[in-house]
């Protein structure tokens, strides 16, 4: 009988049906499968499992899958139309307070680039360029 | 580069089906995954490093890519008030004609096939892919440990701790 424990042996079962052990090691293995009547059952089971998954086979790919990948880099590689400012000002929708924000910001901004004044408290120091004092 | 496209798509995308098949076990995720993954490839296609196989190159990309669904899956379904109804969730594959007979009509045909598939599925993702390239789709321990960028040591503890779940879930079969 093999020093080798059985615990030990199924562990490497897998990688003796792999043929990852070493030479040395997978002598050893067939000795102890040779003497053990349960490892070698399990040893039969393991070369079950993979015949089982070995023999599932992969569906076929579906008709039209090539086609539709060579469809799809065409569209990627098209180049990116312009941007039409005009058409994305004319699809826009704007709510009544993004209407009311942007209202305000044009009116900010009117007022700095044509000099008008804009409206401080009292005594709140420097005014706008080109402000009265 | 149309025909060089067309040269890979041609060559590739059968066995990158498989392995997403594999994965997603069902033809329209499947579809989806391989797509992109070609795009991918084609496109970065003169970044290609050729100590990569291309299979593991695509391999790699759908493992990513699938993973990266399953994360947004998780999250859109913890976010209920987000949730999109099941049929605006349909994917291009699901909308295109019928292909005719399908591969999950081949695959429940052939029972054990079947029975081995639906098992895969059950698997976490990560034991699924070690298990699935290295016995369903035969690649070496060293193509699949790269593919999956995990080393080689890695991939055999996952390969064992998959082996191990499959055959309890596939006690059935075996034992007919």
């Amino acid at each position: 009988m093999s020093y080798f424990r059985c615990w030990s042996a199924r562990n490497l079962l897998d990688l003796h049906g792999d043929g990852r052990l070493s030479a040395a090691a997978s002598e050893r293995i067939d000795a102890h499968l040779e003497a053990c009547a349960a490892c070698r059952e399990a040893a039969g089971e393991f070369d079950a499992l993979k015949g089982l998954l070995r023999s599932a086979k992969a569906p076929p790919a579906p008709r039209g899958l090539e086609a539709a990948i060579l469809k799809a880099l065409r569209e990627h590689a098209a180049p990116a139309p312009a941007w039409d400012w005009r058409a994305a000002l004319r699809g826009a929708r704007l709510g009544p307070a993004q209407a009311a924000a942007l209202a305000g910001l044009l009116l900010l901004a009117g007022s700095h680039f044509f000099g008008v004044p804009s409206q401080r408290a009292p005594g709140a120091g420097m005014s706008a360029p080109g402000g009265r004092r | 580069m149309d025909d060089e496209a067309r040269k890979i798509v041609e060559r590739y995308s059968a066995q990158a089906y498989a392995v997403a098949f594999r994965l997603t076990g069902n033809h329209a995720d499947a579809w989806d995954l391989v797509q992109n993954a070609m795009l991918r490839v084609l496109k970065s296609y003169g970044t290609y490093d050729p100590t990569y196989k291309v299979e593991q190159w695509l391999a790699r990309i759908i493992r990513n890519l699938y993973i990266d669904r399953l994360r947004a899956e998780a999250r859109r379904r913890e976010d209920s008030l987000d949730r999109v109804p099941a049929e605006e969730r349909r994917s291009p594959a699901e909308v295109l004609p019928d292909p005719g007979p399908g591969p999950e009509d081949a695959a429940s045909a052939a029972s054990d096939g079947a029975a081995v598939h639906r098992a895969l599925g059950e698997l976490p993702v990560e034991l699924r892919a070690a298990v699935a390239l290295v016995d369903l789709e035969g690649y070496s321990y060293e193509d699949a440990a790269k593919a999956l960028e995990i080393p080689a040591s890695t991939l055999g503890v996952r390969v064992f701790r998959g082996r191990k779940l499959l055959k309890e879930k596939l006690a059935p079969v075996l034992g007919r």
